[in-house]
């Protein structure tokens, strides 16, 4: 409400009995001497009301304690409450955001390194590889079955090809490397060697020298005859240790060597002309014994190998008619370092078609070494385990932690908390004497067990500070202890209460409480006995078991209500 | 101008502030009633405690010219 200037004299002419005219000469004097005090930049005080000061052209007002004190009369006996400790806890629960931890941990997880990168990036890998290994696997699938019809002439593997594939598959050849490398190497070949030697191939390759082959042939049988009385008992001492594989194998690498190493130049000429001399002459037994004699002077090891030596000497003898075939296969095969020597020996048997098979012998090198790489396999799977064990705890902890699962440790307490510190607002269900007064609390009212009528009935209070009830209604027996509306209920006033008005004349102070006894409030007119203002008539509305309660219930009043209230215990 | 008329004076604006009531005078300015609602304040010793409301009278000088 706005009070004007003549209402306020019409006030002053009330309050003081001075008569209207004299007011208005003495507010018209006081204002001046307020304004003349500012604009002599002093201060005016009026004594028991305030100070009038001037900073610039502003006029403050600072109000007198006396007068703060008067204006807040209705607050007196108002101190300062500690909260309970639920309350405090109920107040700060909403602040506590369960999820922070969760949201840090988030944050922590996004910001770190990604756990998958480097399975995806193992996967990737071993798919790769494994892609790798189903294409050579299929290609080497289909190389084995396109070269099913030509395994026997291509041997797989560089090192474990020659020995293997020499002792299984190339009997036939070796018969004949050892028929065409000398006859002396072991008799009972010779007969193979010989039948071979027939083959037409062998005729042409080898051409006039037939003869000479033949010739030799008989003398390697008398030679062979001898090297048996000499150096058979060598040769079977020799024989058991070292097994036929391997002998084949130095039989392939030292033969080649010398088939197609330096040592041939060396030999060439002594060779030849040895080979001449046993050729032409009857001493070629005593030639070979003296080499023989030579040999078993030796050590038994080089005994065999220089046997060997002496049969690289034989077939040396002829003209060989794969000197210029075998220095190009060799020209070729030493660009392809040491894995080309071994194709040279199916070269000997298979002939040229060989070196154009090389290529493909390639590709079953391959696949060996490959296979073995199919027992890595389980790595990736043991990964997608772990991944799999990982995605699972995770996901449990954190339907855990979601209190979606309970789980002891992990599901936060908090939310336990929340249940038991936030009970249920206990404020009785409205009774509504006037049904024009909208329910205020409809919502937040829930019965809480409300007691007994006997037992209101026993509850006697002794209060310093006794509401006055202004009412002869009785309690209704439906009708809750705590409320925001109803009819007072004495057994209620050890509870809260809100107080809209503090008045120190009575009269006004019980209109007030009529009038909100008609909107339907428990109204509640309280006396407060103070020293320097007498008595002060509280008026208040609703009887609630805590403050919490009745700061619930104070946010459903009346706008007109809100500007200016307190809560406070009904009883002091 | 006499002793009266000024606690009259204090007294009328005293309560018309405390009824909520502005009050409008003349070549002066204007008084009227502020209210500050209770609040919870935490204490430095951690404990919480509801602080009571408070109302003040505020003044506001009259605009010249």
């Amino acid at each position: 409400m706005h009070i004007d200037h003549n209402q306020f004299l019409e006030l002053l002419t009330e309050t003081s009995g001075i008569e209207p005219e004299n007011v208005e000469k003495y507010i018209v004097e006081l204002t001046n001497e307020i304004n003349q005090a500012i604009k002599d930049g002093e201060a005016y005080e009026i004594d028991g009301f305030g100070i009038f000061s001037g900073i610039g052209n502003r006029i403050l007002f600072i109000p007198s304690k006396e007068l703060e004190t008067e204006i807040n009369f209705k607050y007196v006996g108002m101190e300062p409450i500690v909260l309970e400790e639920e309350q405090i806890k109920k107040e700060e629960v909403p602040e506590d955001n369960p999820f922070s931890d969760l949201q840090e941990l988030e944050s922590e997880t996004e910001s770190s390194r990604d756990p998958f990168a480097g399975l995806v990036e193992d996967f990737e890998d071993d798919s790769l590889e494994e892609d790798d290994r189903e294409e050579s696997l299929i290609f080497g699938v289909e190389s084995t079955k396109s070269f099913d019809g030509e395994e026997e002439e291509f041997k797989p593997g560089p090192e474990e090809w020659g020995i293997e594939a020499h002792k299984e598959d190339d009997k036939g050849a070796n018969k004949l490397l050892s028929s065409l490398m000398g006859e002396e190497f072991s008799e009972p070949d010779s007969e193979v060697s010989d039948e071979k030697m027939d083959e037409p191939e062998d005729d042409d390759i080898f051409g006039e020298d037939d003869e000479g082959t033949e010739k030799s042939e008989n003398d390697s049988e008398e030679s062979g005859s001898d090297l048996d009385d000499e150096s058979s008992g060598l040769i079977a001492e020799e024989a058991p240790q070292i097994p036929a594989t391997e002998m084949e194998a130095v039989l392939i690498d030292e033969d080649l060597t010398d088939v197609f190493g330096e040592e041939d130049e060396l030999d060439e000429e002594f060779d030849l002309d040895s080979f001449q001399e046993s050729e032409s002459d009857d001493s070629e037994d005593e030639t070979v014994n003296e080499v023989l004699n030579e040999l078993i002077s030796e050590d038994e090891e080089r005994v065999f190998e220089d046997k060997v030596e002496a049969e690289d000497i034989d077939l040396e003898d002829f003209d060989d008619p794969f000197l210029d075939l075998e220095e190009d296969i060799s020209n070729e095969t030493e660009e392809d370092e040491t894995e080309d020597i071994v194709p040279v020996i199916t070269n000997i048997s298979s002939g040229i078609e060989s070196t154009k098979k090389e290529k493909p012998k390639t590709k079953p090198k391959e696949e060996k070494p490959e296979t073995p790489k199919k027992e890595p396999q389980p790595a990736p799977v043991w990964l997608w385990i772990v991944l799999a064990l990982v995605l699972v705890t995770g996901s449990t902890v954190g339907l855990g932690y979601f209190s979606i699962i309970n789980i002891p440790g992990i599901t936060p307490q908090v939310a336990t908390n929340i249940t038991v510190v936030t009970p249920p607002p206990v404020i009785p269900p409205v009774q509504v004497e006037n049904t024009e007064q909208p329910p205020v609390e409809q919502e937040s009212t829930n019965p809480v067990t409300p007691p007994p009528a006997q037992e209101q009935e026993e509850v006697t209070e002794v209060p310093v500070t006794v509401p006055v009830s202004n009412t002869s209604r009785e309690v209704p027996v439906d009708q809750n202890k705590y409320g925001m509306n109803g009819v007072v209920n004495e057994s209620a006033n050890d509870g809260y209460t809100i107080v809209l008005y503090s008045l120190s004349i009575e009269a006004n102070a019980f209109a007030k409480q009529q009038e909100l006894t008609a909107d339907g409030y428990r109204a509640l007119l309280t006396p407060v006995a103070s020293e320097r203002y007498g008595t002060l008539w509280r008026v208040s509305i609703g009887q609630f078991a805590s403050l919490t309660e009745a700061a619930i219930a104070s946010e459903s009043m009346d706008s007109k209500f809100k500007q200016s209230y307190f809560i406070k215990k009904i009883t002091n | 101008m006499t002793k009266d008329f000024l606690k009259a004076f204090g007294i009328v604006i005293r309560d018309q502030v405390i009824m909520k009531n502005t009050i409008e005078i003349e070549n002066l300015g204007t008084f009227k009633s502020v209210h500050y609602n209770q609040k919870q304040e935490k204490r430095a010793d951690g404990t919480t405690v509801m602080k009571p409301p408070r109302d003040t009278i505020e003044f506001k000088a009259e605009q010249k010219g």
